[in-house]
């Protein structure tokens, strides 16, 4: 039987997969002219499955049971910015630059939780990146969704929680 | 077995009695620290490390309000292998019971023991004190990691 530390690096290199996979349609997946472009939720989907995996890496690698990690897809917000501050204590991050980026990493975090169908704030927020839904009396389309509240991603900030959460997960994965 | 006793009374107790009320006079400050009954380099390196992690999580976390070491059985406290265990009270985070995460030693950034940090709000460490929220496998809540270096401050 694999241990609880064999479980926490098999997901942290399925995390990494996913992050890369992210990153390789953001920034490197060149698409034919003709093509349409990769729609937003099918990028973020993988952000959102890297940051789960990675949240429950480092809970299979404190002792959870694999088992228990299965019936949820709420790690991300309790988490991931835990593990983004313990990634920054290790690389040494000076404290301006952590203050700045904890409020901003606990939204983002929240943000990247309700991309899962599952979680959706007591039906406050059903917009995700898997299934249609429907507000008040109109249907949206997760291909067709902005998603701008996950817009910090490209300022600065938000492209420092990325590195932190691709330490994190290059860390854990070895 | 390195003795655990209340900060109030100096009861000695067990270690199930460490994380609930003195049963003696009801407070729930410990003297005790997980390492501080061991000897040697080694642990003594720990337990700078746990402070210096500890200190670090309060810095970039402002609102984590207190920070206790988690102890185990003080023979596997003594080895290196044993994680550093730490349970942040976090008046912001999201209440979710116990959930250990388990962070790889980081050696070139000083941290040459793993660790594994337990974010509670203070409800939940209020729980922890009543055992009606467990730690997992015989931990038990230990000694208060002070802000900083002020013994007024928590110091125990």
């Amino acid at each position: 039987m694999p241990t609880s530390q064999e479980w926490g690096r098999a997901f942290a290199k399925q995390a990494r997969a996913d992050f890369d996979t992210w990153n390789a349609l953001q920034l490197y997946v060149k698409l034919p002219p003709e093509a349409r472009p990769l729609p937003r939720c099918q990028k973020l989907h993988f952000l959102q499955m890297a940051c789960e995996k990675l949240a429950k890496a480092h809970l299979l690698k404190g002792g959870s049971r694999v088992s228990d990690l299965k019936q949820s897809h709420a790690y991300i917000a309790k988490h991931l910015p835990t593990i983004v501050r313990q990634q920054m204590i290790q690389e040494g991050e000076n404290e301006r630059v952590a203050n700045s980026i904890r409020d901003q990493c606990k939204r983002l975090a929240r943000e990247i939780e309700l991309l899962s169908p599952s979680v959706d704030d007591g039906s406050r927020r059903e917009d995700n990146c898997e299934y249609p839904w429907v507000h008040g009396a109109a249907l949206y389309v997760p291909a067709e969704w902005a998603f701008a509240n996950l817009n910090l991603l490209t300022e600065p900030n938000g492209r420092n929680i990325l590195k932190r959460i691709r330490q994190a997960i290059e860390h854990l994965a070895g | 077995m390195a003795a655990i006793n209340c900060a109030k009374c100096g009861r000695s107790l067990t270690p199930e009695q460490a994380s609930a009320p003195c049963p003696a006079c009801g407070s729930k400050d410990r003297r005790s620290s997980c390492s501080d009954k061991a000897v040697g380099t080694e642990s003594a390196l720990k337990e700078e490390v746990r402070k210096r992690l500890a200190r670090a999580h309060y810095t970039y976390e402002p609102s984590i309000t207190e920070i206790f070491t988690i102890c185990s059985n003080p023979a596997y406290e003594a080895l290196s292998s044993e994680p550093i265990k730490l349970l942040e009270v976090n008046s912001n985070t999201i209440p979710s019971g116990i959930m250990p995460l388990g962070f790889d030693p980081a050696p070139a950034s000083g941290i040459p023991f793993s660790s594994v940090i337990i974010e509670v709000t203070p409800d939940e460490l209020e729980k922890i004190r009543r055992q009606e929220l467990k730690l997992p496998d015989g931990w038990y809540l230990g000694a208060l990691v002070p802000r900083d270096d002020d013994p007024e401050n928590g110091n125990q």
